[in-house]
């Protein structure tokens, strides 16, 4: 559905984004992670039509993006910073404005948002928080019912409660229509339980794009013991199975191992293991040893 | 993907209406307190409340500013880092953002114009009321006033353009501001520049367009709708052109900025040679060091160049490396200097010799400018201060007269060699720094040269001893038939505060088709005696013997009454016209309805009171005395000032206040000095000016007493004079103001009455010691400021009558003081 064909923007002599290809699809939630000044943000904005590229295109539904009015109603951008149309607007003049700009503006999905986040439409925005900020942002985006939602830093500054509301009524949002959220943050943790898709940019670049699921299905992180005494190199040949990560500690060993799982699992239990049990794979650890399967030291990105 | 040219979304024209509403509305108190505040100063003055348009220019600069914000913001929410991303993001594309800002702006404009029509004209009608004039009265022309409108949208739209083309193009608000300034003033500054070096005082546009006034009237209007049509596109473009990216920087990129700071540079080096402030600051002379003038504007531009590019860019070192482009400005300076130069000497060598003049053409209603060029710098007329807007509307073709006789385009020729001998620069008095925009000053006159070029000329007052031309229309009989043919008086009306005037409208046609030309011209105020008059207090050269103009038997100065008549029913001509013996009959309708009216309204009681005011000590008054039986008329203006004479001799306040002058003067111990002697000083000096007393004719230094009391001697010889004869007076106005108690006291009706008193002007003040502290009593019936008020007529008896011409008339002595109006024998 979007479609980001070699796309490059500069600042000066800073290639914010640089000859970035990538096509995320509808439906789902895609999460953009990378550290800061990596090109979130600045990507966002161009898609969203704020920044106009200096090369390469961005087609929304096969149209370019930028001041079409046509391709930009079917998305709705969240920025970091609160934008205000009045510096004394309040959440309904806001929801004027929005529902103004979006034929689709939905005035009860509006409401049902403001409530659920316990938010007074009528008092200034400028009176809140910047979590209130936040979660005001995010009814007006809900609100405006288009295909695409765009956050960037969704959850920035958002406390627990307000976290889970959001993401709640992300998935609410997802599920109900198939809307597709864009979503960025410089945290992996942050973007783990909420997202579908995770492309990881760093200095302009796209480093890596995939499903969540795909990663944690070809990686995989296991927990033996046995009887005997096995070191790193009876598990560097199983077929089909790379071994990313080896660690001992005493009888107990923690392996780390992408490839086929059902050749991995059948190679281990033919070993008669006394323990054996499969660990819940972090996506700090999937993206570290992707990373370095790229040659890129994931601590430098982090 | 290609844009249309007019999007328009109907959603977001809406969300932007409601944006700006506060705004408007706050443009829009603007608007009422400017109503009210040329509203304050019609009530109780009919003559400005009769207004004959709509003043919408006053709101010009309002609706102007309105249009200049609401371009800049739109720019500005691209370019805000506050608002970029809210509506960058937004589903609605530039192009319908632009469309609905100017939209709104126009509707937003045409509310404030409603707003202040209306405010006007409630405002109106409440003066009106106030002095009992009926709504019908009021001559508005639709057509003057939709054009107004037309012009002042036109106007609003190309600084909504200029405005929004400013802020569009720079990412910050100080260089927004300087840009829409540069822009704004270029091309004053180039006009101003090519023109500036010709010396004769011709209008400068006529260099350009050598043609009449229709034909430079229709140029004005076609250039302001192609601007007004062209500069919105531009802004659109340059609107649809902003990378919200660009926000923070001084322009979008360095080339712009560049391009900018040459402008800016260019600006300053020539405006250094259109003016001759800044030289004269810097190197104190006149300009006309040719090589002062370069090394200054040199050094000025280097600055403000340097100045510019530095803060715009802020880096010391791109700024020092944009010095390279400097040449570019002084090579365009210089061109364009260079071209000025070609331009006025090729038309300073236009013949402007006689015999290859053709003819000119008064583009004006002569009274016009008359009024504002003359009139109102009169003191001693008072002024006809129905304004500009006014005073004379609507002519019939008179500017299509063409005036050749050759004795004008003789004295006109004379006119235009003394400018140029007299080195008269166009902008002389343009001091604008950044070049003028304030280019549409209107010519005096037209003049045709045989090959059909026409220039406009602007006759300052000064060479108008040499050159009346309006002397000259009036004395041109097709020019005066134009001016008052009596058709377009068809249908027309009175205008003041008892209709019961307009029954008289059909005598009033009658009495003014007998008259011949030069009467009309005194009916409509254009006498060429007036003139005359007023050159005699503005050209001391023009009339040598003010003497004997003012003094023997001079013309009127004040008429009976005056009264505004519209002429015709679309309100189109308006005149302001005197009431005199020329037109008996309408005279006498008028004078006798301002019995009714000013008993009505207290002006008589208040007159009685005032002149019978016992502190009152000094009175100033004007009226007529009308002989209804001979027509002849005279006219009387005296002051009365029995506290200047008291001053004069009052010992105990010069002994209090002097002792100090008497003693430097006379080398005398006031205490020493006698009451008379203190008093007889005191009239020396107060005659003579306290000047004297340093006056290095009389008094020098190293003078023995002897010779310091032989000048005592004579000053008071003098001042004892001087004295006398202010007693004397004294007695004689004293004598005056008891006969005018008298007969206000009377108040007999002029119905009968061979004589008739008519009073314009009374006032009444006192005094103290100190000095003159107030008027006590004030009453102004002068018609020619005020048309709510009739004049106060008395009937006088022949014994009352008898009394004024002996005490008075007859009485040589005092002859400044009084006039004989056309002697009819």
């Amino acid at each position: 559905m979007i479609e980001i064909n070699e796309l490059t923007k500069r600042f000066g002599d800073l290639a914010a984004v640089d000859d970035l290809s990538c096509t995320i699809k509808p439906g789902g939630v895609f999460g953009l992670v990378g550290v800061n000044g990596s090109g979130k943000s600045t990507l966002l904005r161009l898609i969203s039509g704020v920044y106009h590229p200096d090369s390469g295109s961005i087609r929304l539904y096969g149209e370019e993006v930028y001041d079409n009015a046509e391709a930009k109603k079917h998305l709705v951008y969240i920025p970091d910073n609160i934008q205000l149309v009045t510096p004394n607007a309040s959440m309904n003049r806001m929801a004027e404005f929005y529902a103004a700009c979006y034929s689709t503006f939905s005035k009860d999905k509006f409401r049902k948002y403001t409530k659920l986040f316990g938010l007074n439409p009528n008092a200034k925005l400028r009176s809140f928080s910047k979590g209130m900020c936040k979660q005001a942002q995010t009814v007006l985006g809900l609100a405006c019912n288009t295909d695409i939602i765009m956050f960037d830093e969704t959850y920035d500054g958002l406390d627990p409660l307000a976290k889970k509301a959001a993401a709640k009524a992300i998935y609410s949002e997802v599920c109900d229509r198939s809307a597709c959220v864009i979503m960025t943050s410089h945290s992996l943790r942050e973007l783990e339980d909420t997202c579908d898709s995770l492309a990881l940019m760093f200095k302009g670049k796209l480093i890596m794009q995939s499903d969540i699921a795909n990663l944690k299905t070809r990686m995989f992180k296991v927990q033996l013991a046995l009887e005997g005494d096995m070191d790193r190199d009876s598990f560097e040949s199983i077929p089909g199975v790379e071994l990313l990560s080896f660690n001992k500690s005493g009888k107990v060993m923690t392996l780390i191992l992408r490839g086929d799982r059902g050749v991995a699992d059948s190679y281990i239990r033919s070993l008669d293991p006394m323990l054996y049990e499969l660990l819940p794979l972090s996506l700090e650890e999937v993206f570290s040893f992707e990373m370095d399967a790229l040659g890129y030291k994931f601590d430098e990105i982090r | 993907m290609k844009k249309k040219l007019f999007e328009f979304n109907k959603t977001f024209f809406k969300e932007t209406m409601r944006y700006y509403m506060v705004t408007a509305i706050v443009f829009g108190v603007l608007i009422i307190l400017a109503s009210i505040s040329i509203g304050i100063q019609l009530y109780g003055n009919m003559a400005a409340s009769m207004n004959f348009n709509i003043p919408v220019q006053n709101i010009e600069w309002i609706i102007c500013a309105f249009m200049a914000y609401l371009g800049a913001n739109l720019a500005r929410k691209l370019l805000n880092k506050g608002t970029a991303e809210l509506y960058g993001s937004m589903p609605v594309s530039r192009s319908s953002m632009w469309m609905a800002q100017l939209l709104a702006g126009i509707c937003y404009s045409l509310m404030m114009i409603a707003i202040f029509v209306i405010t006007m004209f409630i405002i109106r009608i409440g003066a009106a009321a106030e002095i009992g004039v009926n709504v019908g009265n009021y001559g508005y022309s639709a057509g003057e006033f939709i054009l107004d409108i037309c012009r002042i949208i036109l106007e609003a739209l190309i600084v909504f353009s200029i405005s929004g083309i400013s802020f569009s193009i720079t990412g910050r608000s100080m260089t927004a501001v300087v840009t829409a300034l540069l822009i704004v003033t270029l091309p004053g500054c180039i006009y101003g520049t090519l023109n500036m070096q010709s010396v004769a005082n011709i209008d400068s546009l006529s260099i350009l367009i050598p043609a009449g006034a229709g034909v430079r009237n229709a140029l004005e209007w076609i250039v302001q709708i192609v601007l007004a049509l062209a500069l919105p596109i531009l802004f659109r473009q340059a609107f649809l052109a902003i990378r919200t990216e660009r926000a923070g920087f001084a322009y979008r990129d360095g080339t712009m900025q560049t391009i900018f700071g040459v402008i800016f540079a260019f600006d300053i080096f020539v405006s250094c040679f259109n003016t001759n402030t800044a030289i004269i600051i810097l190197i104190g002379n006149n300009g006309t060091n040719i090589v002062g003038v370069i090394i200054t504007a040199a050094i000025l531009t280097f600055i403000g160049y340097f100045a510019f590019m530095w803060i715009a860019g802020r880096k010391f070192k791109a700024a020092a490396n944009s010095l390279m482009y400097l040449p570019v400005s002084a090579a365009l300076a210089c061109a364009v200097l260079l071209a000025g130069s070609a331009v006025s000497k090729a038309y300073d060598r236009i013949d402007f010799s006689a015999g290859n003049m053709a003819y000119y053409t008064i583009p004006d209603y002569i009274g016009k400018r008359l009024g504002s060029d003359y009139m109102n710098n009169s003191f001693y007329f008072g002024g006809y201060n129905f304004g500009n807007d006014a005073y004379g509307k609507g002519v019939t073709n008179e500017d299509e007269i063409k005036f050749s006789d050759p004795k004008q385009l003789s004295q006109l020729a004379k006119v235009i060699e003394r400018y140029r001998a007299d080195n008269n620069s166009m902008f002389n008095y343009v001091i604008n720094l950044l070049g003028s925009i304030g280019i549409d000053k209107k010519p005096s006159l037209y003049l045709t040269l045989k090959d059909g070029r026409t220039y406009g000329i602007d006759l300052s007052w000064e060479y108008l001893g040499e050159f009346s031309y309006m002397e000259a229309a009036r004395a041109n009989e097709e020019y005066c038939n134009a001016m008052y043919d009596l058709k377009r008086f068809e249908g027309g009306h009175f205008v003041l505060e008892d209709s019961r005037m307009n029954m008289f409208y059909d005598t009033f046609i009658d009495e003014l088709s007998s008259l011949s030309l030069d009467q009309r011209a005194e009916i409509f105020d254009l006498s060429s005696i007036y003139m005359d008059l007023e050159m005699s207090f503005m050209d001391d050269e023009a009339i040598i013997d003010t003497e004997s103009v003012i003094y023997e038997n001079g013309p009127t100065l004040t008429p009976f009454a005056r009264v505004i008549f519209i002429a015709n029913r679309d309100n189109s001509c308006i005149r302001g016209i005197i009431l005199n013996e020329h037109t008996p009959k309408t005279l006498k309708a008028c004078l006798e309805l301002s019995g009714p009216v000013n008993e009505k309204n207290g002006s008589i009681q208040y007159l009685v009171d005032t002149l019978k005011n016992g502190n009152s000590d000094g009175i100033n008054t004007e009226f007529m005395i009308w002989d209804t039986e001979t027509g002849r008329s005279y006219e009387y203006s005296f002051e009365y000032d029995q506290h200047g004479y008291d001053y004069v001799i009052n010992d105990e306040y010069y002994r209090k206040m002097l002792g100090e002058l008497l003693m430097e003067f006379f080398n005398k111990d006031i205490n020493t000095m006698t009451a008379d002697e203190i008093s007889d000083g005191c009239i020396a000096m107060e005659a003579l000016g306290w000047d004297y007393l340093y006056d290095d004719d009389y008094v020098d230094e190293g003078m023995t007493q002897e010779e310091l009391d032989a000048v005592y001697d004579e000053i008071i010889a003098q001042g004892l004079e001087y004295a006398r004869g202010g007693a004397e007076e004294m007695h004689f106005y004293a004598g005056l103001r008891d006969w005018m108690m008298g007969i206000t006291s009377g108040a007999k009706s002029m119905e009968g009455s061979r004589y008739v008193l008519i009073i314009n002007k009374c006032r009444v003040w006192s005094a103290d010691e100190d000095g003159y502290s107030s008027w006590i009593g004030s009453i102004e019936l002068d018609t020619a400021s005020n048309f709510n008020h009739y004049p106060i007529v008395f009937g006088l008896s022949d014994e009352e009558f008898g009394r004024f011409y002996d005490a008075f008339y007859s009485n040589t002595e005092y002859p400044i003081y009084y006039t004989d109006t056309r002697s009819r024998n």
